[in-house]
């Protein structure tokens, strides 16, 4: 386990690396493997985590049939109100990789705006 | 007049140790996936029946999903409501966790499927409230929330009576009628629900072994928890919300099922969503640090706290101390001696001076409990290592002879700390001791101050008691022994330092009771009521509640269920209550010493209380029998009060606080009875309420619909205007005695029928469901009415009930009544002069209640009493009858709350060896003849042996009474001995008062023999008054500066 500071509490110790835009079934592989937050194990997992909101929202997995752009974008979405509840910042910070940027890029040419630039 | 059975206290078995509850480190509901619940009756309903619901889950403010809960059956009979319910929910739209959503409709199997998973259905009850580790559910009256909502309630049986399992559709199955309902499936087990004081304790059965999800499932009831937090027990739901700073409506609410009354479920939810919040972030304040804080970590358990006495009890326990009972190892002898110290508040008075206006000082002692606990060092001995034991009998007698003299040598803070815990056995001889009586008509119990005469047997009596008897008896009371727990050393491993409040820190070295009654004043002058309100609650359970308390638990005793009792909580140690309130009636007793020393006399006193007649330069009041009485001038009482100012902890915290108005506009008392009283002064308009009780009207009796709410002061504006009226009354009846009337009630609308007095109750128990009719269709958690029917007709029926609707009540006359007795529909009224048929019941009018405040209750007079080892009954708590009064159970049942300590021939500790001991002495033909038993049963009880329990239990009935109406025996002739002579026909109890006797006679012929000669009464030595106020000051009072005007020296001048 990394130590870092959890973007949800702020806490300093032991932290997870979060994949926030998770998977598309149990089992199989992340959607986007680079696109990770800390998070301290109680929000991780928790009493009132992030794992649990997760499920009783609905965002766990994608529903059958369900575009995985607009998925990976609901969680995102999910993640950002969470971070503001708690009053945090909520920054991706798409370094190293380009992830986040295809997402957009992805849930930007699916809105019908080809190219748009976040 | 006849003399009543002296009730003691018994000590139950002290059981395992308690064990200190784990440290509680949980997230609070802002970051917290919680089920948050509501559900309402159906309006259109004739019974309590399940009308429409709403759910929400949610993390603080963000909402994953919600839901409005419709019966199945809906859509089939009504399916234009079912279309508009769901109209209505496609518009409602919230910003959720996972986006922009709507309310969804679902049916109640579909909500409470035991089967749901939160993949499928994240809404409904199985995945939100059971199978989620950690899950926590949210509800405002959770008993009936769940009720509403459940396919079989059951009353639990055998030592779990008067509690109810609750199996919500689909998680129960009665095979067939009658039988036991059994869950259906091993790892969904049936809701356990308990009423608690204030709200509900809902907790899930256990599982089969092996089965189901592991974790803590939490039920919060908002009730319980605002109590928790604001100490206000009386508060509805609004008034909760209101004291939390909630806009909220009142609940519950009875809905129709349609579109608008899904709108009202919602609303409803919406409140107790803002409410548990708002709850949450005040529990956050509480034992946190800023980092705890900062972390959104509580340190209450929200589900398990009940009352404010549950946050007093974490105080020691965030030091790590060790639960009193743990580490001090007293006997169960001990135990049972402190017990038996143990008496509740002084409450009597003057009665001549009763429902008459008079000038008056209210003096209140500031903060009694925790002053009392201060001086006498309970937080040493709470933190103490362990405890010794110190024979301070001599002590204690010179005391009682100083302060005999001068009662204000016992106002020595030096003196307190000297005693501390301190119980004395003691032998009564006349003078007046506080005792409990066994008075039939008070089932809640009775305590009165009479002269106590002990044979056969000591008392045991804090050493407060014991000097409070011997200034008023002014005369030492025979001290057989007097024993002081010393604390010893200090419990290793204490932590130093404990957050408590944002702005309140505790040490180790400090008594925490102080800070939180200096944080308490800071609240009240900051003006933050709520605050203050609850650490005044807080700080006495801590040192007296607590300490005192005892929890009820149903024993089985040779097959028969019996009401008993065990600690309650860590920190139960009879000891520290038993001296703490034994202190503050040693304090009203100095001063009502010093109040007749001075020729006045105290109209009424309670607890921590007094009402001194008094008015700015003295006089006399002469009351309608043409006798006298005393006026004390205000500086007269000043000097009294001044003298108990050594007692100050800190400058900010007197000892007293005294009402007495203006020179030119005195405060006037009127006195109706026990706990009945006003405190006022007449202005122009009228008098103008300084303070008043309202024991027997608001919070007994429902608001009229006229006259809702509260008023600033925080009592029911009802019971002020009640007040009121008595007073313009009383005053009326000074000036003209003939023609003085009462007025109409304020809250009457002229001309209209009277509002009744009803009392709004709710099914807590099954005891209480099974008094009501089944017509009228009420279950577990229920609200109904009940109508006092008056008694100026001969009618046929005693009592009337109705589903309560919820509201004002403007619409009494026009609910669907019953009689309770019968389940008979009946039409009710206020007014004798309805004549309609069918013939009405009359019910009493408010009015008439609020008209009962001023007329004493009748209790059967008690002059004084005796203690003899098989006179006196061994009883627990009373709490239990309060609580079962409070709830409307029936008085059969009230009478059966309070435990009794006998065993089953009926004999109470030690008083199987008294009756063998009696037998003996009287001789088994002399026994036979004065209980009535069989000269044979009295052989045999000579003979060591027992008859069968029936004949025990009636010769024990015949022998109470006859040692109730005084000693059985003659007494020693020599005059001031009330020993009774052993055997024979002997005059004397003891060779050496024989003897005693013969010297007097032969000294003095015509003179009766003496036992000793008795101390005379000193007259209180008056010191000079002050020069600069005129006070006259007593004792220590005069040797330092004023403490009325700060002159500097008294004695100097």
């Amino acid at each position: 386990m990394k130590a870092g500071v959890c973007v949800l509490c702020g806490w300093v110790g032991p932290i997870s690396l979060h994949h926030i835009t998770g998977r598309p079934g149990p089992g199989r592989p992340y959607l986007d493997p680079d696109i990770v937050i800390p998070l301290c194990p109680p929000c991780h997992t928790g009493t009132g985590g992030v794992h649990p909101l997760l499920r009783v929202a609905g965002l766990a997995w994608p529903r059958p049939g369900e575009d995985l752009d607009a998925f990976r974008l609901r969680r995102l979405g999910f993640h950002a109100r969470l971070a503001s509840a708690a009053g945090r910042r909520f920054v991706l910070d798409s370094k190293p990789s380009d992830a986040f940027a295809g997402v957009a890029f992805g849930a930007g040419d699916r809105l019908g705006s080809p190219g748009m630039l976040l | 007049m006849k003399n009543l059975p002296i009730v003691l206290r018994a000590a139950p078995p002290m059981g395992e140790d308690p064990k200190p509850g784990l440290p509680v480190r949980v997230k609070g509901l802002a970051s917290r996936s919680a089920l948050y619940l509501f559900t309402t009756a159906d309006a259109g309903a004739d019974g309590d029946t399940f009308g429409l619901g709403a759910a929400i889950v949610a993390c603080g403010a963000l909402i994953a999903q919600a839901v409005v809960i419709v019966p199945d059956d809906l859509g089939e009979r009504d399916p234009v409501a079912l279309a508009e319910v769901e109209r209505w929910a496609a518009t409602q739209r919230f910003d959720g966790l996972a986006g922009r959503a709507s309310w969804r409709v679902v049916t109640l199997a579909e909500f409470t499927d035991p089967k749901a998973t939160v993949e499928d259905q994240p809404w409904a009850f199985q995945p939100a409230a059971y199978s989620t580790s950690g899950a926590v559910t949210v509800g405002a009256d959770l008993g009936r929330t769940l009720s509403l909502m459940a396919e079989h309630v059951v009353a639990r049986k055998g030592t779990h009576a008067g509690k109810w399992e609750v199996f919500l559709p689909g998680w129960g199955k009665r095979y067939e009628a009658g039988s036991n309902v059994s869950t259906t499936l091993p790892h969904r087990p049936g809701l356990r629900v308990e009423h608690r004081r204030v709200g509900w304790q809902v907790s899930f059965g256990p599982r089969e072994r092996g089965n189901g999800q592991k974790g803590r499932k939490d039920f919060v009831d908002l009730l319980s928890l605002a109590y928790v937090l604001d100490g206000d027990r009386a508060a509805g739901f609004v008034e909760h919300a209101r004291n939390a700073g909630v806009t909220a409506e009142e609940l519950p609410i009875v809905a129709p099922v349609d579109a608008v009354g899904a709108a009202q479920v919602a609303q409803a939810l919406d409140d107790i969503r803002a409410l548990a919040l708002a709850l949450d972030d005040k529990a956050a304040g509480w034992f946190t640090t800023s980092v705890d804080r900062q972390d959104g970590i509580r340190r209450i358990d929200l589900a398990r706290s009940s009352s404010p006495a549950a946050l007093a009890t974490m105080i020691p326990a965030r030091f790590s101390a060790t639960p009193p009972l743990t580490k001090f190892h007293l006997t169960h002898g001990e135990h049972q001696r402190w017990f038996e110290s143990f008496h509740g508040g002084w409450a009597d008075g003057d009665e001549r001076l009763w429902r008459r206006p008079f000038q008056a000082v209210y003096a209140d002692l500031s903060s009694a409990f925790p002053l009392v606990a201060h001086h006498v060092g309970w937080w040493s001995l709470r933190i103490a290592d362990h405890l010794g034991r110190e024979i301070v009998t001599a002590d204690l007698k010179r005391l009682c002879a100083r302060a005999i003299a001068d009662p204000t040598v016992v106002l020595d803070p030096a003196t307190w700390q000297r005693f501390g815990i301190t119980r004395a056995e003691v032998v009564p001889q006349g003078e007046p001791w506080y005792v409990d009586v066994d008075d039939p008509t008070r089932p809640d119990g009775r305590c009165v101050t009479v002269p106590l005469v002990a044979e056969g047997r000591t008392a045991n009596y804090s050493w407060f008691d014991v000097v409070g008897a011997a200034v008023r008896a002014r005369r030492v009371p025979e001290i057989v022994r007097a024993v002081r727990l010393v604390p010893v050393g200090r419990e290793f491993g204490l932590r130093r330092r404990v957050p408590v409040l944002p702005e309140l820190v505790c040490n180790l070295d400090d008594d925490p009771a102080a800070d939180l009654v200096r944080r308490r004043r800071q609240a009240k002058e900051g003006g933050d009521s709520v605050l203050s309100a609850q650490l005044h609650a807080l700080v006495n359970a801590l040192v007296s509640g607590n300490p005192s308390r005892l929890d009820s638990r149903l024993r089985r005793v040779s097959g028969t269920l019996t009401v008993a009792e065990q600690p309650g909580g860590t920190e139960h140690f009879m000891p520290v209550a038993a001296t703490v309130q034994a202190g503050a009636r040693m304090l009203l007793a100095v001063l009502d010493r010093l109040v007749t020393d001075l020729g006045g006399t105290v109209a009424y006193r309670n607890t921590d209380s007094s009402i001194i007649p008094a008015s700015p330069g003295g006089g006399t009041l002469t009351l309608p029998d043409g006798s006298t009485i005393h006026q004390l001038a205000w500086s007269e009482v000043d000097g009294v009060l001044g003298a108990f100012e050594r007692l100050a902890p800190e400058p900010a915290w007197p000892v007293w606080k005294t009402e007495r108005g203006a020179d030119d506009n005195p405060l006037r008392c009127l006195v109706f009875g026990q706990q009945r009283h006003v405190e006022y002064v007449l202005k122009p308009d009228g008098p103008e309420l300084i303070d008043w009780t309202e024991s027997g009207l608001g919070g007994r009796w429902s608001d009229p619909a006229g006259m809702p709410g509260r008023c600033l002061d925080g009592g029911r504006a009802w019971s002020r205007a009640a007040v009121l009226r008595e007073v313009v009354y009383a005053e009326a009846l000074v000036v003209q005695p003939k023609d003085a009337i009462r007025d109409t009630a304020p809250w009457d609308t002229p001309g209209a029928v009277r509002f009744p007095a009803l009392r709004r109750l709710q099914v807590t128990t099954p005891t209480i469901k099974a008094t009501l009719p089944e017509q009228l269709g009420a279950q577990l958690g229920s609200r109904f009415l009940e109508g006092s029917v008056s008694t100026l007709r001969d009618q046929s029926v005693h009592s009337v009930v109705a589903l309560d609707p919820g509201g004002d009540l403007a619409g009494w006359e026009t609910l669907r009544w019953l009689d309770r007795a019968t389940g008979m529909p009946v039409r009710v009224t206020t007014s004798s002069l309805d004549t309609d048929r069918p013939d009405p019941v009359l019910l009493e009018s408010l009015s008439a209640r609020a008209a009962a405040f001023a007329r004493q209750l009748p209790s059967a007079p008690v002059d004084s009493a005796v203690l003899t080892p098989l006179s006196v009954q061994y009883r627990g708590r009373v709490s239990g009858v309060l609580d079962a009064g409070d709830g409307g159970e029936p008085e059969d049942v009230i009478r059966e709350e309070r435990p009794e300590y006998v065993d089953i021939y009926g004999f109470g500790p030690g008083q199987r060896k008294a009756l063998f001991a009696l037998v003996k002495e009287l001789g088994a033909s002399e026994f036979a003849r004065q209980t009535g038993c069989t000269p044979r049963t009295a052989r045999k009880l000579a003979a060591g042996k027992l008859p069968t329990p029936a004949t025990v239990r009636r010769i024990l009935a015949v022998v109470r009474t006859r040692e109730c109406e005084g000693p059985r025996r003659p007494t020693c002739a020599l005059d001031g001995c009330s020993r009774p002579i052993p055997k024979g026909a002997r005059k004397y109890c003891s060779p050496a008062h024989s003897d005693r006797a013969w010297r007097s006679r032969t000294k003095d012929p015509g003179r009766r023999p003496l036992a000793r000669p008795r101390r005379a009464a000193v007259d209180l030595v008056t010191e000079p008054g002050c020069p600069g106020c005129g006070a006259v000051l007593l004792g220590a009072a005069a040797t330092g500066p004023c403490p009325v005007c700060s002159y500097p020296s008294t004695k100097a001048s």
